[in-house]
């Protein structure tokens, strides 16, 4: 195949660089090791200079609002989120929290950024699925779907599958996502939300802000 | 080349009907969920399987197949190659992306809304290789997705019915295959709205045949 490949090659070259028109803008994942290793892979370039930063949320909530709460809340800064149900009611296994009402959606609504591009919720992914009335885990088919309109249809067999995104295009942020039931296991079940992983890519300003208040630290511990 | 129809639907109610649906892309990893997507998204779309086969086992710059609405041209840097008997195509160099344009239509009626297939590596045997691809659709719509075997699929639709699908590339993204093995796909699966001229030509074609028969 190879040396038949050399006798095409100058033909090729003259019907192959299209390629530049396929730029993606937001990246759908099923793997979590692959979504983490995402921004910083050479293959992918999707922030070319930039670090990502991460956050995990393990929706360790218990206490008396851990059933019929309104809505959820958690991280800081850029990783504030907030939960809430179509149903209007949420609750917690103190180790996720799920819709109290099966057939109903979880929508997590995240702090724009002050400025454009980058920052804000670059990066979303995490182990969405379905729970029992005793917390245990139902398989079951979700639709995960972002503010940008980009989604996926997914059927969740396993504690610890992932489904996650990046948005490389820095246009655009992801301002909420909907954790949505779908198929016969909706009638029944409640869709939860296990473990949320969230990126982000500081803008610019926001890193010389850092380093700003890095230096100022600097010297009132010097003094 | 063959292409056979898998299904059309009529109006047929689902749970998925019901639910919110925002203009944009969904993606999909399996075949089944891809094809009963596009009976709630529209009673009109149908999907159409191409098996890539009935090619002639010679590297060249492009190759052209499908028909109508679903007809595609496949190019690659080093060229697409064909292994003879065979029922996939491949770049003919390794870490080169495969990209397909849609050549059928444009207009948002007859265009493609929906695209999937079974893609993966190839060794120099022609043996299935498992690897990661970077789908990317001509909208900026990716999938990132390891795909085990032959079998494996990856999928989008559109949901916007004024938006079609012109292209997708398939870029070898896994560091190991990226330097040995080429990137391939096994079957192409369309989802769209068949020209109306086509489905009057089959109307047609039916009446002849079954006044012929009487």
């Amino acid at each position: 195949m190879k040396n038949l490949a050399l006798a095409a090659l100058s033909a090729a070259a003259l019907v192959a660089s299209a390629n530049a028109g396929y730029v993606p803008d937001v990246i759908s994942f099923t793997s979590l090791a692959e979504w983490q290793a995402a921004p910083s892979d050479p293959e992918l370039n999707l922030y070319p200079g930039r670090t990502a930063q991460f956050y995990t949320e393990d929706f360790n909530i218990s206490g008396p609002q851990s059933f019929g709460a309104s809505s959820f809340s958690g991280g800081s800064g850029w990783s504030a989120w907030t939960a809430t149900s179509s149903s209007g009611s949420l609750g917690s296994t103190g180790t996720s929290i799920y819709a109290t009402r099966a057939g109903s959606s979880i929508d997590f609504t995240f702090a724009e950024p002050t400025s454009m591009p980058l920052g804000g919720v670059r990066g979303i992914g995490g182990g969405f699925g379905f729970v029992d009335t005793f917390g245990n885990f139902v398989a079951g088919k979700i639709w995960l779907k972002l503010s940008t309109g980009d989604s996926i249809i997914k059927t969740i067999t396993s504690p610890q599958a992932f489904v996650g995104f990046w948005v490389a295009d820095p246009d655009q942020v992801i301002t909420s996502i909907r954790v949505q039931p779908l198929g016969t296991t909706a009638a029944s079940f409640f869709v939860n939300a296990d473990t949320m992983y969230m990126g982000t890519v500081p803008a610019p300003g926001a890193i010389a802000i850092l380093g700003a208040v890095g230096l100022v630290g600097s010297r009132r511990r010097r003094d | 080349m063959k292409a056979f129809v898998l299904f059309a639907s009529v109006g047929v109610v689902s749970s998925v009907a019901s639910a919110e649906v925002v203009p944009g892309v969904a993606r999909f990893d399996s075949l089944k969920e891809w094809t009963t997507y596009a009976m709630d998204l529209s009673p009109a779309y149908s999907t159409v399987a191409d098996s890539l086969t009935g090619f002639k086992p010679i590297v060249r710059p492009s190759l052209s197949g499908g028909s109508g609405w679903t007809s595609w041209t496949a190019t690659a840097g080093s060229g697409i190659g064909v292994r003879g008997g065979s029922s996939y195509i491949t770049t003919a160099m390794v870490g080169d992306t495969l990209i397909f344009t849609f050549t059928g239509s444009t207009s948002a009626e007859t265009g493609v809304h929906g695209i999937g297939g079974n893609f993966g590596f190839r060794d120099e045997d022609g043996t299935f290789q498992p690897g990661s691809v970077l789908l990317t659709l001509s909208s900026g719509a990716s999938i990132y997705q390891t795909f085990s075997s032959k079998s494996d699929f990856a999928g989008f639709w559109l949901t916007d019915p004024a938006v079609t699908i012109t292209g997708m590339s398939l870029q070898p993204v896994s560091g190991s295959n990226l330097a040995a093995y080429t990137v391939s796909v096994d079957n192409l699966y369309f989802g769209g709205v068949p020209a109306p001229g086509a489905l009057a030509l089959l109307g047609v074609a039916g009446i002849c045949t079954a006044k012929r028969r009487r």
